[in-house]
């Protein structure tokens, strides 16, 4: 199986979501400073790349977590992927996850910002504000996903 | 052989007319009349809530599979979601094939096409799209003739 968070840009959000399942980043701590700055220099880097996978690893159940930039196509990107299992005939199951509602708008700006020059340290504080502001809401979110998986997984045993 | 993805806007004027003549189930050679595009499986019949799902309209005598999608406008958020999701699933990139339908469109079937797709009022808007397309027929032909002509050459190169 594989899981793709998906968000406006992928490096933000959908990233830092996908780390926490994956277990890159703890949920119960915020990761050190030296990781932040990393995932900071990411969103400046490669912020800009929509549609493209970022594989960041798999989980404890073995699927693959992915982070995905689809700017406001989440809909569109979701079933033109879902559908190509059936043309292609992939035996993969595919579980797509939003995140642009609980990520909050402010990856939006920095990402903005920063593709427009803004000063980048100006983006970094941003950067840490938000995510410093947003890593446990954003890591309870991951829980509930994962529990909704668990039980997806339950029930299809079940059948 | 492989398949072949024609995409526009809303997957439901353009991409399906394109399909339709590379399956020849339109002329080459003159300009359908009023009748002949309706019959068209799939004419003006793609629900807006469905953007994104591929519809099959059939094999061509090269034997690749033609599909038509919508896209919106953001094709170039699309195709490398799914290229990206196919290399990661270990499909070859050969394999696939995009083709943009949205040519120099008649602005009527822009117009036709949000009148019945959108405000979904298509007994105006589909005759609109209609009378567009078939302003633009001759330039749609010529893409899918080049369409054919790529494949070909790409199958005698195997």
């Amino acid at each position: 199986m594989k899981v793709i968070y998906c968000g406006y840009r992928g490096t933000y959000g959908a990233y830092l979501m996908a780390a926490l399942h994956a277990g890159v980043y703890k949920g119960d701590r915020l990761p050190n400073n030296q990781l932040i700055k990393g995932h900071f220099e990411m969103c400046r880097l490669y912020g800009e790349q929509y549609g493209n996978l970022i594989y960041v690893g798999v989980d404890e159940e073995l699927r693959e977590i992915y982070a995905l930039g689809c700017k406001r196509f989440f809909s569109v990107i979701q079933r033109a992927q879902t559908h190509m299992n059936r043309i292609f005939k992939l035996d993969e199951e595919l579980y797509h996850i939003d995140v642009g509602r609980i990520e909050g708008v402010l990856p939006r700006v920095i990402g903005f910002l920063l593709a427009h020059g803004v000063n980048s340290r100006f983006c970094e504080k941003l950067f840490y504000y938000w995510f410093g502001h947003k890593y446990r809401c954003l890591a309870k979110a991951v829980n509930e996903e994962k529990q909704r998986l668990k039980e997806a997984r339950q029930s299809n045993k079940e059948r | 052989m492989g398949v072949l993805f024609y995409h526009c806007y809303g997957g439901a004027h353009t991409s399906i007319t394109c399909a339709s003549i590379h399956l020849n189930y339109l002329p080459h050679d003159r300009i359908p009349e009023t009748s002949e595009f309706k019959a068209i499986p799939f004419y003006d019949k793609m629900d807006s809530k469905e953007l994104g799902t591929p519809i099959y309209m059939g094999r061509d005598d090269l034997g690749w599979d033609v599909y038509v999608v919508g896209m919106k406008d953001g094709k170039s958020v699309v195709i490398p979601a799914i290229k990206s999701y196919l290399n990661a699933s270990g499909i070859s990139q050969r394999e696939v094939l995009f083709v943009s339908a949205l040519v120099q469109l008649h602005p009527m079937t822009a117009i036709g096409g949000v009148t019945s797709r959108k405000l979904g009022i298509p007994f105006i808007g589909r005759p609109m799209t209609i009378w567009g397309i078939r302003r633009s027929y001759p330039l749609l032909v010529d893409l899918v003739t080049r369409v054919k002509q790529t494949l070909a050459a790409q199958n005698d190169c195997y």
